[in-house]
């Protein structure tokens, strides 16, 4: 076992794939359990691991956000929001929190939120005289969001894995990605003094809401589409994501005409790439995560956690602190699929709510995907904008002790994610 | 004199697989994109079939996950190509282009043993899977398995004209920094 856990922290840290290393080391186990003979199981498990219809929800919202992309809605989007809230001090950066909040209902990756903003809101801030590094971190600390309030993707994998209800989920991550948008806006509003954030627009009148909500309304339909499709359990989250793509080309194409034919192309190459990287790491995980419950770790884990203590909250406390320092080193989706299935039963061995030990658990995995040294949409902002991750990593922390303190609120309070569910009656 | 003829050759060499692997991807890239449409389109019927014409189609579901199942192995060896697989970059980026470029080869005959494993225990994998029925169309597994071997032998290919190119041209083995978009 020793071998195994060492080649993993090895490979990993020279700098090979996490995928690779997820598979290699997968073999490695199953070579010391059963020699040769039981090697067909890493083709079995590669295989079966993917062999799941709600993965499916996966590249497709992925699809639907690269069209909705495509066909302008972030900027419509943008500019509803900044006709909300431009006007403030700071009203850019603020926007572009509210913007990120609405995204939110249309993606389900954040880094697929990161890009998109990245590439349009950060050159629009700096020319309108924000700070590079401020105007990055607004956009990483939005970014998390959307992975929150669903479609996530995250949550997809955690529901398929633990039998937890997906419908569930999605609702009862509505009201922490709410209030993690608005506890960033306060840290905007709390900063817009001392940075001297640029003062916004002149107070927008009402007609201008009125019109700019117009134009975007088309785009704040579809969360209500998915959302409502699945929590009213019309449709599952599969075809709630197919109907999304299928509303988003209706829009992108016929309504605002900006996605051709060909370019339909481009984005399902764009997606099956994004789904490649994913999928590789889901597929060679379940090879290592077969050996692991051969080996009965969850159960060894388990008893390491209840063993450092008997108090719930401080077991809780201990989850979150390992997975908020894995996700600063580790891709989130690798530690969900292996130790996502332990913690989640840790946690509700000790009594917290499934439901609830989902949404904590994905909220602390979307944190790591803003902490350095290595952070999904910290290196895509990093990358789209040239600005330097320690320079972004500086600007980021007032936002990241805002919404590790939404995680918190997740832990020790039981209604801020059961009260959506249990009011539709999930 | 050999020397310099050594390192045009070596660079001819490494340009032609960057050629050959660029034309590869390509043509993957293009077959995942129409796997995908298909699959998109799919489950489309599956929904529309449901609920707009009451006639549930059977198929859709399963169909849907083996074609998921092909254009996301077959998209592994397009991230090998563009060398978009999510690594811990902070060693990589602390070594000399030179040493980078020495354990970027290793960990690509790291990655092709794990695939060429995977290619050749998953064509044992797919015979066997010829004498089980999935649910649908009376098909055998052997087309769904398949895809673990194809897409693995596939990957050890691109992981060889890749690692020919990024050690011979030198050129930057781009950081495998998490692609998104």
């Amino acid at each position: 076992m020793t071998l195994v856990l060492l080649s993993f922290f090895i490979f990993l840290a020279i700098g090979v794939p996490i995928g690779f290393v997820l598979g290699i080391t997968g073999v490695f186990g199953i070579m010391q359990i059963g020699g040769t003979e039981m090697l067909t199981m890493a083709p079995q498990r590669y295989f079966a691991g993917l062999d799941l219809f709600t993965f499916l929800a996966m590249p497709l919202f992925i699809f639907a956000g690269e069209i909705m992309n495509k066909a302008g809605i972030t900027l419509r989007l943008a500019e509803f929001a900044d006709a909300l809230v431009g006007h403030m001090r700071g009203g850019m950066a603020q926007s572009c929190m509210v913007s990120s909040v609405l995204f939110a209902g249309i993606t389900g990756a954040a880094v697929a939120e990161a890009a998109a903003f990245g590439s349009t809101m950060v050159p629009a801030m700096v020319s309108k005289g924000y700070k590079k590094p401020f105007a990055c971190a607004v956009v990483v600390a939005g970014s998390i969001i959307g992975p929150t309030i669903p479609p996530s993707n995250l949550m997809v994998i955690y529901g398929s894995m633990m039998g937890v209800s997906i419908a569930g989920l999605f609702a009862a991550g509505i009201l922490p990605g709410l209030i993690m948008g608005l506890f960033c806006m306060a840290v905007i509003a709390g900063l817009g003094r001392r940075l001297n954030l640029p003062k916004g627009s002149e107070r927008p009148s009402l007609l201008r809401v009125v019109l700019a909500f117009r134009r975007s309304l088309s785009a704040l339909i579809m969360p209500f589409i998915i959302l409502g499709g699945i929590l009213s359990g019309v449709v599952t989250p599969t075809e709630a994501a197919a109907i999304a793509v299928f509303y988003a080309l209706a829009l992108g194409m016929f309504v605002f005409r900006q996605v051709r034919l060909d370019d339909l192309v481009d984005m399902l190459v764009r997606t099956a790439r994004v789904t490649g990287v994913v999928f590789l790491i889901i597929a060679a995980a379940s090879i290592l995560s077969w050996w692991m419950t051969f080996m009965q770790l969850p159960q060894m884990i388990t008893h390491l956690f209840l063993g450092l203590s008997s108090d719930p909250a401080m077991i809780i406390l201990m989850i979150l602190l390992l997975l908020l320092a894995l996700g600063m080193f580790m891709d989130i989706n690798a530690i969900l699929i292996i130790l996502g299935p332990i913690l989640g039963a840790l946690a509700t061995s000790i009594g917290m709510n499934p439901v609830q030990a989902g949404i904590m658990i994905v909220l602390a995995l979307n944190i790591g995907l803003m902490t350095p040294p290595v952070g999904a949409s910290l290196f895509v902002l990093s990358s789209v904008s040239g600005e330097r991750i320690e320079r972004i990593t500086a600007a980021m922390w007032p936002f990241i002790i805002a919404e590790a303190g939404v995680l918190f609120m997740v832990a020790y309070w039981p209604s801020l994610t059961l009260t959506v569910p249990k009011f539709l009656g999930l | 004199m050999t020397i310099t003829e050594n390192i045009s050759s070596s660079q001819q060499l490494g340009a032609a697989s960057a050629a050959l692997g660029a034309r590869i991807n390509k043509w993957v890239e293009w077959l995942c994109a129409g796997l995908l449409a298909v699959m998109v389109l799919d489950v489309g019927v599956g929904v529309f079939g449901r609920y707009l014409i009451d006639i549930p189609v059977t198929w859709s579901e399963e169909l849907a996950r083996y074609l998921m199942i092909w254009a996301a192995l077959l998209a592994v060896s397009c991230g090998v190509a563009r060398r978009e697989h999510v690594a811990v970059t902070a060693l990589l980026d602390r070594l000399s282009k030179n040493q980078r470029r020495m354990l970027c080869a290793g960990i690509d005959m790291l990655g092709f043993a794990f695939f060429a494993f995977l290619c050749y225990f998953g064509v044992g994998m797919t015979v066997d899977g010829s004498t089980q029925y999935a649910t649908i169309f009376e098909m055998t597994m052997f087309i769904p398995f398949a895809a673990v071997p194809v897409s693995s032998a596939l990957v050890c290919l691109q992981l060889v004209l890749t690692g020919v190119r990024d050690f011979t041209i030198g050129g930057s083995p781009a950081m495998l920094v998490k692609e998104a978009q």
